[in-house]
């Protein structure tokens, strides 16, 4: 069961995600989630980002499937596995943090007895057992007076209050890898900054994997080590977290960074570079590279083909036939 | 000249089961012509109460209420001048448009209501917003449902400008957008503002965006302004303890660093606000003197007004503290 050192906690490999038969939402993606490390998977609405933590997670919706290529978690390729194998990964050894709080939990349940139910269903703990380890954890994700919380309902608690309820859910059976969907978008900026802090500490502690995904490169540049930029269904560039956002590669990954509010408009009178167009639906993405209609450097060899990976393998790679920025 | 916008102690409060709820309690901001004032706060804080209030949507329990130097009394009357001083743009653009209805349709709206011109007048000025917005001739026939999220929030702002107001009342109008589009609608709010002198009250939880697109910037917490004055004052001066925390808690794109500072706690409940300072319970810097004395806006020079007894200390500890960080930059780079 255990790997090899070198082998990668999480690998997708070519994985497309499909509606039906119909055109791929997600298409050849590529990446790898290494034990201990942090990566940042970014992208705009609509580019895939959460179908593919789905397909990970085994979550998909019954009319889309994987139709091709692999997840592999610790050496086991989770898309061959069967519902029922499935459920002994899920919560186990990955598990997931959604965006809103409030729809993750049960608003019938108080939030102690949601955490022991994962541990009564996944470890078979007793009664007495689970309550005193669901405190632990409580404790653990740092939730005041813990004993106490643990019989309120949800809706007793703040916005923060309610994510660390479910970060403690998800910890609660110390799995490999974690999966955060945006997990403090819908939270203030000052409680964001302590839930990104409080699941850093919890990685370094546990040596986890952490799937972060999110549409702020602030969020990744303060916690991830690597990261992957998804647009419209395809990884477009990957590498470091600091070697990407300082010296992008992909037209689009600098003009994502360059649409971001900076300084100050009655200052200094600078507009911000917006990327013209929008996102294309799956259905009419070009047949060439797929940022090709919205890309300022797009040249004619961009409409013929999809741009292949360069350096595949290697840490840091683009999807672009006129790469910008400085070359590695 | 006349502020389009001049709010005089302006308080909201519901009586609720658990007492009264001050989401509004005292309230003085003056929005001049073609200015932008930001409006930056946490949820809870106050500041949509006080936007409902400023459109007319809530009413205001005390205080006064000016636009464009008339005050408001509330009466019934008022309503159809009052649209065409302040319009409102909401976050949810498919949440403000009526899904039944044609985009051309939406912007004329306000025209009809108002009888004003002829059909074919209303057509064409429908048409001419629609392209001061960067809608195309060919969108007023579609409905909200198959535009992008960006082009349905250029409809709710041409549908704002159809009475050409004179202030915009913008609530989280980008917090919605991927950044991209974000940058497109922010860039189309300074286009229109030159063009038409508009003035904007700009509400939004996003400290770098208000930044960005303001002129003056004020700070709400639980009901009150705890700090207001020129954009890049309150930015880089940072006198309100409150302030300097919202700034450290946006994710650094420069640094990797953990932040130090971080606030502890949540937002306390604005039916029993603590005594004094509001925010004291969360205040690295609180004392003694903070539970008892309200502390109430003082002038700090250059046009920056803030709600602290401390102020001075904390903008003094600032400039120590911000010069510390850099030698640390130094030494880590170097590794």
């Amino acid at each position: 069961m255990t790997p090899a050192p070198a082998a990668p906690l999480l690998q997708v490999n070519d994985l497309s995600i499909r509606y039906g038969k119909g055109v791929p939402l997600v298409e050849q993606l590529n990446f790898t989630v290494r034990r201990g490390e942090t990566v940042g998977l970014v992208g705009e609405s609509g580019c895939g980002k959460s179908l593919t933590a789905l397909a990970v997670m085994g979550l998909l919706a019954e009319n889309l499937r994987t139709s091709s290529g692999s997840i592999e978690l610790e050496g086991t390729n989770l898309t061959a596995l069967g519902q029922n194998a499935l459920r002994g990964y899920r919560g186990n050894r990955m598990a997931m943090i959604f965006q809103e709080p409030l729809t993750a939990l049960n608003p019938v349940m108080t939030v102690g007895a949601q955490v022991v139910e994962v541990l009564r269903a996944h470890r078979r703990m007793g009664r007495a057992e689970a309550e005193r380890r669901a405190i632990e954890l409580l404790e653990q994700v740092r939730i005041p007076d813990a004993a106490e919380r643990f019989h309120d309902y949800p809706h007793r608690l703040s916005g923060g209050m309610r994510q660390r309820v479910v970060i403690a859910i998800a910890i609660a059976c110390n799995p490999a890898l974690l999966i955060a969907d945006e997990p403090t978008t819908a939270l203030d900026v000052t409680v964001q900054a302590q839930i990104l802090q409080l699941l850093k500490s919890l990685q370094r502690d546990a040596d986890l994997g952490l799937l972060l995904i999110t549409h702020d490169l602030g969020v990744v540049r303060q916690v991830a080590d690597r990261i992957v930029v998804m647009y419209a269904g395809s990884v477009v560039e990957e590498g470091a977290v600091d070697a990407v956002l300082d010296n992008p590669q992909h037209p689009y990954t600098a003009g994502l960074l360059a649409a971001r509010p900076h300084g100050s408009f009655s200052a200094q009178g600078h507009r911000l570079a917006d990327i013209r167009g929008a996102v294309p639906p799956p259905e009419s993405r070009p047949g060439g590279c797929l940022f090709e209609p919205r890309c300022a450097h797009a040249q004619a060899d961009c409409k013929a083909a999809r741009p292949p990976r360069s350096a595949a393998g290697q840490d840091r790679s683009v999807r672009c036939y006129h790469p910008v920025g400085k070359p590695n | 000249m006349t502020p389009v916008l001049q709010t005089n102690d302006l308080k909201v409060h519901h009586k609720t089961p658990r007492g009264m709820l001050r989401a509004v309690d005292g309230v003085s901001i003056e929005v001049a012509p073609g200015e932008t004032l930001g409006l930056v706060g946490e949820s809870g804080c106050g500041k949509s109460t006080l936007a409902r209030c400023i459109v007319g949507i809530s009413r205001p329990t005390e205080g006064s209420l000016a636009l464009g130097g008339v005050v408001q009394q509330g009466r019934r009357a008022e309503r159809f001048d009052r649209a065409r001083a302040v319009q409102m743009v909401f976050q949810d653009p498919s949440g403000s448009l009526n899904p039944r209805l044609s985009v051309g349709r939406i912007i004329e709206e306000p025209l009809m209501v108002h009888r004003i011109g002829s059909r074919m007048e209303r057509r064409k000025r429908v048409e001419e917003i629609a392209g001061q917005v960067g809608l195309a001739p060919y969108h007023l026939a579609r409905y909200p449902h198959e535009l992008s999220g960006g082009q349905r929030q250029r409809v709710s702002i041409a549908r704002a400008l159809t009475l050409e107001p004179g202030l915009l009342v913008c609530d989280e109008a980008v917090s919605a957008l991927d950044v991209s589009v974000q940058a497109q609608v922010l860039n189309l709010f300074l286009d229109l503002q030159q063009r038409l002198g508009l003035a904007y009250l700009f509400i939004s939880h996003d400290l770098a965006v208000v930044r960005y697109i303001a002129h003056r910037i004020a700070v709400m917490y639980l009901g009150r302004i705890v700090e207001v004055g020129p954009a890049e004052a309150v930015w880089s001066r940072r006198n309100h303890p409150y302030t300097r925390a919202l700034v450290d808690a946006i994710p650094d794109e420069m640094t990797r660093q953990d932040q130090a500072n971080l606030l502890e706690g949540d937002v306390p409940s604005p039916v029993n606000p603590p005594s004094g300072c509001a925010f004291r319970t969360r205040c690295p810097h609180a004392r003694a003197r903070c539970a008892e004395d309200v502390p109430l806006l003082r002038d700090r020079g250059g046009g920056l007004l803030v709600a602290c007894h401390f102020a001075e200390e904390i903008e003094a500890g600032h400039e120590a503290a911000d010069r510390a960080p850099v030698a640390l930059r130094v030494v880590s780079g170097g590794t």
